[in-house]
């Protein structure tokens, strides 16, 4: 079951159940069902902006400073990016995309 | 400063993402899923393994192995082209395998095992399986494609077959 994401300080990395590879500008990720690494029927993309919170996720960096470094990078309000940042995490994590590493 | 797109961006879109079957980046990610433990199913497109595999068969391929035999049908990188192939071995010498595509005239040459990213362990066509060719038989496929038989040991069937759903179609 998957909670809501309200911690900032959470760390997440990508999942070892996933391949992501970037593919002419996108982001590709291929989830590993049953030990099936599926091309055509279970492809996902992410545009620019989703690819950027993917990279940051890196195992290090909690959600908050992902969202600082974003905050600063590009033209939107913090509370903008933190609902995307958080929508985005709640969508990985509700298909096993992504790991929690800690909850420091 | 870059526009930071609104929330409609992060949705994760599943999509049938079209990555050319001969690209480096497909390679990638085959070995990509392998390396993770995986098989790597995806969408094959050409005919040169006509009519065993046609062009739109989705392919499953098996991670690497130390051995192959002849009739098994393999995913390989050609050496020169850094492309993906997948052919039928019809010849085996050491650690080299001959290779050839069933509908192809000429051989693909001497592979070098490192080269092959695994084995086809399933064809599905019309969300259904296919066994021919990559079942029972396949050492005689092999065997007739090394040959130089194939293609045109089809060619008087399927003339045949084309005459006779004409009449169908008349009829």
């Amino acid at each position: 079951m998957t909670e809501t994401i309200q911690n900032l300080n959470q760390i997440f990395s990508a999942s070892d159940k996933i391949v992501a590879r970037e593919i002419e500008g996108e982001l590709i990720i291929v989830p590993l069902v049953s030990g099936i690494g599926d091309m055509e029927d279970e492809l996902f993309t992410l545009n620019d902006t989703g690819k950027e919170i993917w990279k940051r996720l890196d195992g290090k960096k909690n959600l908050k400073t992902i969202i600082g470094e974003l905050t600063a990078e590009f033209d939107a309000t913090e509370e903008e990016i933190e609902k995307d940042v958080l929508g985005l995490m709640q969508e990985l994590q509700k298909r096993q995309m992504v790991a929690e590493v800690s909850a420091a | 400063m870059p526009k930071f797109l609104p929330h409609s961006f992060v949705d994760i879109n599943q999509e049938k993402k079209e990555i050319p079957f001969c690209s480096p980046q497909l390679i990638e990610l085959m070995q990509a899923v392998h390396g993770k433990g995986g098989v790597f199913r995806f969408k094959a497109n050409g005919f040169s393994m006509a009519p065993f595999i046609k062009d739109g068969d989705v392919l499953t391929i098996a991670k690497p192995s130390n051995s192959y035999h002849i009739g098994e049908v393999v995913a390989f990188v050609r050496p020169c082209f850094k492309k993906l192939v997948v052919h039928r071995i019809v010849g085996k010498k050491k650690d080299k395998f001959l290779i050839k595509g069933d509908n192809s005239h000429e051989k693909d040459g001497n592979i070098p095992l490192n080269n092959i990213l695994g084995k086809v362990i399933r064809v599905e066509r019309n969300k259904r399986d296919v066994f021919a060719g990559i079942g029972l038989g396949r050492g005689l496929i092999a065997f007739f494609s090394r040959c130089g038989m194939f293609p045109s040991i089809f060619f008087l069937p399927c003339q045949i077959l084309r005459v006779l759903r004409l009449f169908v179609k008349k009829g």
